[in-house]
């Protein structure tokens, strides 16, 4: 399998330095583009072909959930995660009824690497 | 006014027995990025003013702390506080990026961002759990770091809308990493108007369990 192109936006530079270091571990040569908020992922996906989204619910602008939407108009395959420490069960419907992973931070290794491989 | 702020005895073990759980779950939030036990103190519940919760942060309210604030709204709304002292920050943010030789200066860069994530992890399991309990969603805005004295952590975004003398409640649970000395806590801080809300979902989850 070719290696991904994994897209990872948050508006923390540490939650990004995290997750840029799990792949880069485990995944050295998959590409990672990171975005600090929806309106910068939007831009860098541009001519990209992406496999796998990480995304913060809570950013400024445009939050998570209404960034999944316009990715999976463009990435319909994509599979996507998203990872917030608002762990409150409406915030869990809503990403179920998008099709997309729910994924609680904070984030650690194995919950990266299971929601990457898995 | 007082009926708005008195609290019986029932309301205030249920208001213990839910920031027990939440922060139950912030703790375990927070001991997963730090592989270390949290250890958790017994919440307390208190009515006072903004003066004098300012010196329950800090015996001295002109020392500065660090802390994150975090407004939240739902069917009532406060801000969510989490505070520790500002000369053990660095030393937290070390142990969450799990590097021995990070500079210093890469950690002082990143210090703010790291810290206003360990709050947001924080305050956010804490008010998920209190949603989730009291069945209604908590929105929150986003988590915003200050340095400073206790009483300006305490102020609101817009100054003019603080009067020190307002009563809130002050709802406090204090957590401790005893093997790195680092130990901080958590408020909540809810204005009398906000107080009403709260109590009457209090009693809605007391009577769904009584």
């Amino acid at each position: 399998m070719t290696e991904p192109v994994i897209l990872v936006v948050d508006d923390s530079r540490v939650s990004r330095m995290l997750i840029r270091t799990i792949i880069a571990h485990n995944h050295p040569k998959a590409l990672v583009l990171e975005a600090g908020n929806a309106e910068e992922a939007l831009v860098i996906i541009e001519g990209q072909q992406v496999n796998i989204i990480t995304l913060d619910l809570n950013m400024p602008g445009m939050d998570g959930l209404t960034l999944a939407s316009k990715l999976l108009e463009k990435f319909p395959a994509a599979k996507i995660g998203l990872l917030t420490a608002n762990i409150q069960e409406a915030i869990k419907n809503k990403a179920e009824n998008l099709g997309i992973l729910f994924i609680s931070k904070p984030i650690t290794e194995e919950k990266i690497l299971a929601f990457i491989d898995g | 006014m007082a009926d708005d702020i008195y609290l019986s005895e029932l309301q205030r073990d249920a208001i213990t027995e839910l920031l027990n759980i939440g922060m139950g779950r912030a703790a375990a939030a927070l001991s997963e990025m730090v592989s270390e036990e949290v250890h958790l103190s017994v919440p307390s519940v208190e009515v006072l003013s903004r003066t004098e919760a300012a010196h329950k942060i800090n015996g001295n309210p002109n020392k500065r702390i660090a802390a994150v604030r975090q407004h939240f709204q739902g069917p009532f709304w406060g801000d969510a506080i989490l505070l520790f002292p500002q000369e053990k920050s660095l030393e937290l943010v070390r142990i969450l990026l799990r590097e021995e030789n990070i500079p210093l200066e890469t950690l002082t860069e990143l210090e703010r961002d790291a810290l206003t994530e360990v709050g947001n992890i924080i305050l956010n399991s804490c008010l998920s759990s209190l949603g989730d309990m009291l069945h209604y969603e908590v929105t929150s805005h986003l988590p915003i770091f200050i340095t400073g004295t206790a009483t300006e952590v305490l102020e609101n975004d817009n100054p003019h809308s603080v009067q020190l003398d307002d009563v809130v409640m002050f709802l406090r649970m204090d957590f401790a990493l005893r093997s790195k000395d680092i130990s901080g806590y958590v408020a909540f801080i809810l204005e009398i108007p906000s107080i009403a809300q709260f109590k009457l979902r209090i009693d809605q989850y007391l009577s769904g369990h009584t």
